[in-house]
């Protein structure tokens, strides 16, 4: 018990600083914003409603951010998780839904760390899913680039939940995802789902190596349904170089799983020898027993 | 070397907060796994939600030990979402699993960006792992490679690229794992794999190249939902038993299931399929990619609202696997370690039978009419539950003719009932009583009266869930 107690006095003393932490106020980072119009449900989601009708627990009254901000400053520094997770299921919600900026002033406030990525995720989330402007435009104007890279893909994440084609235009206001696969996998997973709105993306973007790289885990994906159409793809769209040999691979691996005959008459029209005999060896290999 | 971004003071803070939300707040219901011999767990994000060990006994971090995540700018990592969903699982008991090693997404952009060199490439790739190792010396598992086969992988040239295996950058990830991991499981983790047996082909040849060099432990089904949604119980039950065939343990490692979006959507297809994930024996653990909802990765898939009230998929979920309170999501009985009545011969060796013994009344006892009246007519079973309510009941049996295709049912101090024209079947098979049980919570008893000499009693099987049962079940609780 005396290693709680003290624990309390040390968590109070330290979590209080953290949160009280001040922050320079700084003008926003100037990038441009979406091309697409929201959809309408961005403005005002639905996804996380401020109240329920069968909640057991009392309902929020979300008239009083001042309430609310104390209470969630509160629970920050509480060592009760169930308190602090209330607070951020429902006082913040409620927060986000009256004053969505004054949730942003207090993770300002929030000393960097622990507490305050956690804060921030949360927030951005929320935000994201309510206003997706305004929370972008809180994310621009955060001071420190590492973080500002944190929140902008937490507002991505937020938005790929249901909208691949919105996220994805997030990530390249921000540019983020970019190098690191995130951006291709995102692509590669709404063509799971979705094909030909991932196809059609991809296609519509200007060329260069990032379209490059989207159309190659588009086609890998094509390949598992229509290799013919993602031998087109690979062929056709992508630039010759290292994405398009490895997208090519990647497709006679799939095609010769299916029918070897049929992806060896495809490589078999490569035009590159080196990348013909490579294609050749990898349906040997895929196609042996 | 690398530095900590974070100094000593919010260190202390993290690992305060840890200890003593621990101390404080240790749970107080049992997860509906709690005493099964498989966990169900689920990813968790930034922090632990407060109904986290409500429901899970297993912890993954959803993003949180992701190359990219940890290592953002080269040379300095940052440990500190990843240990407080390490610290959770380790103050709980709960298996932690290390998520992900080598993956084509989610890396550090630096490391393909910045002109590396294959050698430092290679050079951070073990860095990163043995800084993982040292800082999760706990950790139950590792997937090691993610996604081998679906995502391309932009650098693995710098660990032997495809080479004479077509897959020797994932065996030197796997090698080098269990350098850097040597007591954890190493597990490899796939999506997609789940209703294309090409794709499953495809990843069954990486995992018997792992298996034949001694370096996997288990094999990860990621069962996505726009997967799983499309999917019925037989092909679940295929892909299961593809798997199961090379003999390792089988982890279904981020489950979630939108079943078109509505709740009744959603709780049909989790009562068609998990039951035959849970119940399958080579299935030793589910995670569940997330649950609440507004807070998974896509949304559809959450199961519990944030204001805490249960979609109805999670009410059942947690009767499904709690309720039995046998290895699987029901009670196995073996019939044969009941109290056998000395009309019946006990104890019949079969080599195909669960266990290898069934029983069966002795020749020339029949008794159509009505039950047996005395304990040496019955075969007793005693078994509990944890839950109350409605409970189904199939038997592995043979019935072998028309004349051989019935016995007496009993629940407890009710009346015996006629179970007649039970399927023929001349091997061992299940077939599923017509009628079901209300249970209250506790001790049970099933009697089995004899009626024709010739029915055959292998194994029995009670359960809350809808699931069918196969082959010789699941590991019973008698």
């Amino acid at each position: 018990m005396k290693v709680v107690v003290a624990s309390l006095f040390v968590i109070g003393a330290l979590a209080g600083l953290a949160v009280n932490w001040p922050l320079p106020p700084r003008a926003a980072v100037a990038e441009p914003g979406l091309r697409r119009p929201i959809p309408a449900a961005r403005v005002a989601s639905a996804r996380h409603p401020m109240t329920s009708s069968s909640t057991s627990r009392p309902a929020i009254v979300p008239d009083d951010g001042a309430t609310l901000i104390r209470t969630i400053q509160r629970a920050l520094v509480s060592v009760d998780a169930d308190e602090r997770e209330r607070a951020l299921t429902n006082e913040l919600p409620a927060l986000i839904a009256i004053d969505a900026k004054s949730a942003g002033e207090l993770v300002a406030r929030t000393e960097p760390g622990p507490v305050r990525d956690v804060l921030r995720a949360r927030v951005v989330r929320l935000w994201a899913a309510a206003d997706l402007n305004g929370a972008m435009d809180w994310v621009k104007a955060l001071d420190d680039a590492g973080e500002r890279r944190l929140a902008a893909s937490d507002v991505a994440t937020e938005i790929a939940t249901s909208d691949p084609a919105t996220a994805l235009e997030v990530f390249d206001i921000f540019g983020i995802g970019r190098a690191d696969g995130t951006l291709e996998h995102v692509v590669q997973l709404w063509a799971e789902e979705h094909l030909q709105e991932a196809l059609d993306y991809a296609q519509a973007q200007e060329r260069s190596p990032t379209r490059d790289q989207l159309l190659a885990r588009i086609a890998a994906v094509q390949a598992a349904r229509d290799p013919a159409a993602a031998a087109a793809l690979v062929t056709h769209e992508i630039t010759p170089g290292a994405v398009q040999r490895d997208a090519i691979f990647a497709v006679t691996r799939q095609w010769a799983t299916r029918d070897a005959d049929a992806a060896l008459n495809w490589v078999a029209t490569l035009a590159d020898a080196s990348l013909r005999e490579r294609a050749k060896a990898e349906i040997a290999r895929t196609a042996a027993p | 070397m690398k530095t900590n971004r974070f100094a000593c003071g919010r260190w202390l803070v993290t690992f305060i907060l840890t200890i003593g939300i621990g101390l404080i707040s240790m749970p107080a219901a049992a997860q509906m796994a709690a005493g099964k011999s498989k966990f169900v767990g689920s990813a968790m994000g930034s922090s632990a939600p407060s109904n986290f060990a409500t429901y899970w006994n297993q912890v993954t971090p959803e993003n949180s030990t992701k190359w990219g995540s940890v290592e953002g700018t080269r040379n300095v990592m940052n440990w500190s979402q990843a240990r407080v969903a390490y610290d959770y699982a380790v103050a709980r008991g709960f298996k932690f699993k290390f998520h992900t090693l080598v993956w084509g997404s989610q890396y550090p952009n630096w490391l393909t960006s910045t002109g590396l060199t294959q050698a430092q490439q290679r050079a951070e790739i073990e860095e990163w792992m043995r800084l993982a190792g040292q800082q999760f010396p706990q950790a139950w598992a590792v997937d090691v490679v993610n996604e081998p086969v679906k995502t391309p992988m932009p650098f693995k040239a710098a660990l032997g690229g495809d080479g004479a295996t077509g897959w020797d950058w994932v065996i030197t990830s796997f090698q080098l794992a269990r350098q850097y991991f040597p007591n954890a499981r190493l597990l490899i983790n796939e999506y997609g794999t789940e209703n294309d047996s090409n794709a499953r082909n495809q990843y069954l040849t990486i995992i018997n190249l792992l298996k034949a060099r001694g370096l996997i432990d288990g094999i990860g089904v990621q069962a996505h939902y726009f997967n799983l949604d499309s999917m019925n119980a037989s092909q679940m039950t295929t892909a299961l038993n593809a798997y199961a065939a090379t003999g390792l343990d089988v982890y279904i490692s981020e489950l979630d299931i939108t079943g078109g979006g509505s709740d009744s959507g959603q709780l049909a297809k989790y009562q068609d399929l998990f039951p035959v994930i849970w119940n399958h024996n080579s299935v030793k653990g589910i995670t569940l990619w997330g649950y609440i909802v507004g807070q998974t990765w896509r949304s559809g898939t959450g199961l519990v609202n944030s204001n805490g009230t249960e979609r109805p998929a999670m009410t059942w979920l947690k009767g499904f696997v709690s309720g039995g309170g046998g290895g699987g999501g029901g009670v196995w009985l073996e019939a044969e370690r009941g109290t056998v009545g000395a009309t019946w011969n006990d104890n019949i060796a079969d080599s195909t039978a669960s266990s290898g013994q069934y029983v069966t009344v002795k020749p020339g006892n029949n008794s159509t009419a009505s039950a047996p009246t005395t304990a040496a007519g019955w075969v007793q079973l005693s078994f509990s539950v944890t839950q109350s309510g409605t409970y189904r009941m199939w038997i592995r049996r043979k019935t072998p003719s028309a004349n051989d295709d019935s016995f007496w049912v009993r629940m407890d101090n009710g009346a015996f009932a006629m179970w007649n024209n039970i399927p023929v079947a001349t091997s061992w098979s299940w077939a599923q009583y017509p009628s079901t049980f209300n249970l209250s919570a506790g001790s049970h008893t099933l009697t089995f009266g004899y009626r024709e000499d010739g029915a055959q009693l292998d194994k029995v099987y009670i359960t809350s869930g809808t699931d069918t049962p196969s082959g010789t079940g699941g590991t019973p609780s008698n």
